[in-house]
């Protein structure tokens, strides 16, 4: 695969303000899955592995840590790159999302021009691999 | 010490056997300690005073940081609300304008955030307030059903969403007239019955008040929200009414909230003289009880307070035209309150701040003034002030128009000589009820550019004049609805939709000899054309109905002929008007071509993988598309719920209703589903 409108990217939120946000900024861009709760997002990502996930963090159930956790104990998803998209700006979680692996830790509120952006920069990177 | 105090007895028991030497001793030994013991407590004397003063120092500065932590919430209070006005204020208005359903979508969810920001702003100030001692108890009279039917509106809108019952359980013995602070209590059982509904799934939530104790000068109520909700442990229950904690610290990212509200129903309850409980089992709900004390309310001061509450349109219009000065710097709030006033019917003059208003109020003659507080040059106070010196205007009802919501600044302005209070960010029906309680009713010409603006208005959206509609007096159907514009654009477009055939209709039910169905048509017709001010057709149909009432239908094909002949020009107008901005309204799209029931099957199999992968962007694609096509009621209704789901990505719930929706079509003969 070589054309970036061709990634799949999940994202994971529980708020519908930020999806609406998200499908508008990136919707036409890449192909774009949505997940509304960490339950849902590891079925999809089972089914259909994205090239990258968008993940918030405090969500109802299982939590975005939790998701990261779980995706790593699976061979076939533990490779698949995600980013956090998270409204936590403690110095604390955003040294644990990195520490899980992540890309990126994007704060909300988030530009939707920086995201766009960071979103199109992992996926060349991606991409290259 | 204690042996020779032993000694000091017996010796003294024993005086006369001459051991004087022996006590001298014991004496002088004793007389040391004392000493010793003296200087020792003036130690600890001087000590202590010193101590003293430290704590009293401290205290002094505790105090006056309390003093300066309460005036910067003073201040933050209002440097919150004002920015919270102008997004509150330009989202009601923006909501008002034409739109097309994704920019509606937005500004709700902005409003929406807009409003439960406040919610929490609110929540933290009240807090402070309490913390800082600046809480105060109201009491006034008041009528209890006023705060069970405040509370029922706010709860059950929430509580019917997510389809649960609410109940009131309020016996007759309760008492109705109450003194007290009734809006406190409403904050305390709002809170309550919120809580209730965020963490009850189904069943039911109910709202109960018993009378405990009645003395000559006090009734203690008690008041109980019981819920069927998921319940709380013990340790739960120890946690709950802990400032910044909630049950479960999962809760907060699951439920939200700032976990203030039952600390600050807590010292609420607290302040009315009762107390709070929790009683629960996890897994069988929930009851959440306080108790109150109220004074005896004066029945008949509630009684005439009461009849004059409330806001309608009708009353609405024996203020209209009045005119109020505004006086306020800010240039978007000024922005927003002025066309909110303009909207209702009023004619606004603005002051820039208290010392124009000053001017202003000579040079004409005004039947309110809306004054803001904080202003620069002179304030709110120092303005209103000056104008009460002079006798001629002191009975010129000025009103506070404020942000700040501290209780001080509202005593303030009664102090300056204000007659009321309007708060910031503006509701629009709590500014027209203060309204319509301090301008004078009388009849007052409408402001000329009352119905002009409304038009001017729909020109810059839509580019025609509203005023070409043939048939329609678009200023009597305005005036019908006290300006509503939006509103008004909603009749004319449910005029167009359900009463284009209208004439075919009534000959079809003449016909059939369905006398009562025909009369009701025509009927119907008469009164919608009435409120839009299609006079002529609401004339003809009213000609109609009374005969086919009477049963008289010698002159009937005339009297159809002639409403036909009125009723066609003005569908014709609507059809071609593009002020109504036909498009953006789904459900009332009329130009539309009819939709094909095999293309809708193939719209809705290419739905079902992007469903089922959970893509919202074709998901949504496809939805506009199915969109663009006229289709028969009962199928409109299911695309519509399967929309809902699908902007609110709910594809779980989607991909049932889209199969079920597939075979419906494949079932459906056209007309009626059976």
């Amino acid at each position: 695969m070589t054309d970036l409108s061709e990634c799949k990217v999940l994202v994971v939120d529980d708020t519908e303000a930020n999806i609406d946000i998200l499908v508008e900024v990136l919707g036409d861009d890449y192909e774009l899955m949505v997940a509304m709760d960490g339950e849902e997002a590891l079925e999809m990502v089972l089914e259909e592995p994205p090239d990258l996930i968008l993940l918030d963090i405090m969500m109802p159930g299982m939590d975005g840590f939790e998701v990261c956790e779980k995706l790593k104990t699976i061979p076939s998803t533990a490779q698949i790159p995600f980013v956090f998209l998270s409204g936590k700006s403690d110095k604390k979680d955003m040294d644990k999302g990195m520490q899980l692996g992540a890309l990126d830790y994007i704060i909300k509120p988030f530009d939707p021009t920086d995201v766009q952006d960071r979103v199109r920069k992992h996926l060349k990177n991606i991409l290259q691999k | 010490m204690r042996s020779k105090e032993q000694k000091l007895i017996e010796c003294i028991e024993n005086i006369q056997t001459n051991d004087v030497g022996e006590l001298r001793d014991i004496i002088q030994t004793l007389f040391k300690r004392y000493q010793q013991i003296t200087k020792r407590m003036d130690k600890i004397i001087k000590l202590s005073d010193r101590q003293q003063l430290e704590i009293i120092k401290f205290q002094e500065k505790a105090e006056a940081a309390t003093k300066s932590k309460s005036e910067f919430l003073a201040n933050m209070s209002h440097e919150i609300r004002t920015p919270m006005n102008a997004i509150m204020g330009m989202t009601h208005l923006a909501l008002q304008t034409e739109l097309t359903e994704k920019q509606q979508d937005y500004l709700k969810k902005t409003h929406r955030s807009a409003t439960s920001l406040l919610g929490l702003i609110n929540d933290i100030l009240d807090f402070s307030k309490i913390e800082a001692g600046k809480m105060d108890m109201e009491s006034v009279d008041f009528h209890f059903d006023d705060v069970l039917d405040n509370v029922s509106t706010l709860i059950s809108i929430k509580a019917e969403e997510i389809g649960l019952a609410l109940e009131f359980q309020t016996p007759t013995e309760i008492p109705r007239f109450l003194k007290g602070d009734s809006l406190r209590l409403g904050q305390i059982l709002i809170n309550l019955s919120n809580n209730a509904v965020k963490f009850t799934a189904k069943g039911k939530v109910t709202i109960e008040t018993k009378l405990i104790e009645k003395t000559s000068d006090k009734f203690t109520l008690q008041f109980a929200v019981h819920d069927t909700g998921i319940g709380l442990t013990k340790e739960q229950i120890g946690k709950l009414f802990k400032s910044f904690s909630q049950a479960d610290s999962s809760t907060t990212r699951k439920f939200g909230g700032t976990g203030l509200g039952l600390t600050i129903s807590k010292r609420l309850v607290e302040m009315m003289d009762g107390k709070i409980w929790v009683e629960s089992e996890p897994g069988k709900g929930s009851s959440f009880i306080f108790t109150a004390c109220f004074g005896h309310g004066n029945e008949e001061e509630i009684t005439a307070r009461s009849s004059q509450k409330g806001f309608d349109k009708e009353a609405l219009r024996s203020i209209q035209g009045a005119r109020i000065l505004l006086v306020e710097d800010n240039e978007i709030n000024q922005q927003v309150a002025q066309e909110i006033l303009e909207n209702a019917g009023f004619v606004i003059d603005i002051a820039e701040d208290g010392k124009q208003a000053v001017y202003a109020v000579k040079k004409e003659s005004y039947d309110l003034v809306l004054m803001d507080i904080q202003m620069p040059v002179m304030d709110g106070y120092e303005s209103t002030k000056t104008i009460r010196k002079n006798p001629q205007f002191k009975d010129l009802p000025i009103l506070a128009m404020s942000a700040s919501a501290m209780t001080q600044d509202l005593e303030d302005a009664k102090f300056a000589g204000m007659n009321d209070h309007v708060a910031k960010p503006i509701d629009v029906d709590g500014l027209m009820k203060t309204l319509l309680k301090w301008v004078k009713h009388k009849k007052r010409e409408l402001p000329k550019d009352f119905f002009e603006g409304l038009d001017k208005a729909s020109d810059k959206l839509s580019g025609i004049k509203l005023d070409n509609l043939p048939g329609i007096s678009i200023k009597l159907g305005l005036s019908r609805i006290t300006g509503n514009q939006k509103l008004y654009i909603d009749l004319l477009n449910k005029f167009l939709r359900d009463f284009e055939d209208m004439v075919n209709q009534i000959q079809t039910s003449l016909n059939q000899n369905d006398l009562s169905l025909a009369q009701r048509q025509a009927h119907t017709l008469k009164g919608v054309a009435g409120s839009i001010g299609a006079q002529g057709v609401q004339t003809a149909a009213g000609a109609v109905e009374s005969v086919v009432a009477k049963k008289d239908l010698t002159n009937i094909s005339t009297l159809l002929e002639s409403l036909a002949s009125e009723l066609t020009p003005v569908i014709l107008g609507l059809k071609n008007a593009p002020a109504l901005n036909l498009n953006t309204r789904p459900g009332f799209k009329t130009n539309l071509p009819e939709g094909d029931m095999t293309v809708l099957k193939e719209f809705l199999e290419k739905l079902q993988p992007h469903l089922k992968k959970n893509k919202p962007k074709p998901c949504k694609e496809i939805m506009t598309q199915i969109g663009e096509f006229k289709w028969p009621d009962d199928i409109t209704l299911k695309v519509k719920e399967l929309n809902k789901m699908i902007g609110q990505y709910k594809s779980k719930i989607a991909l049932p209703m889209l199969e079920d929706l597939i075979s419906f079509i494949e079932g459906y003969k056209g007309g009626e589903n059976d």
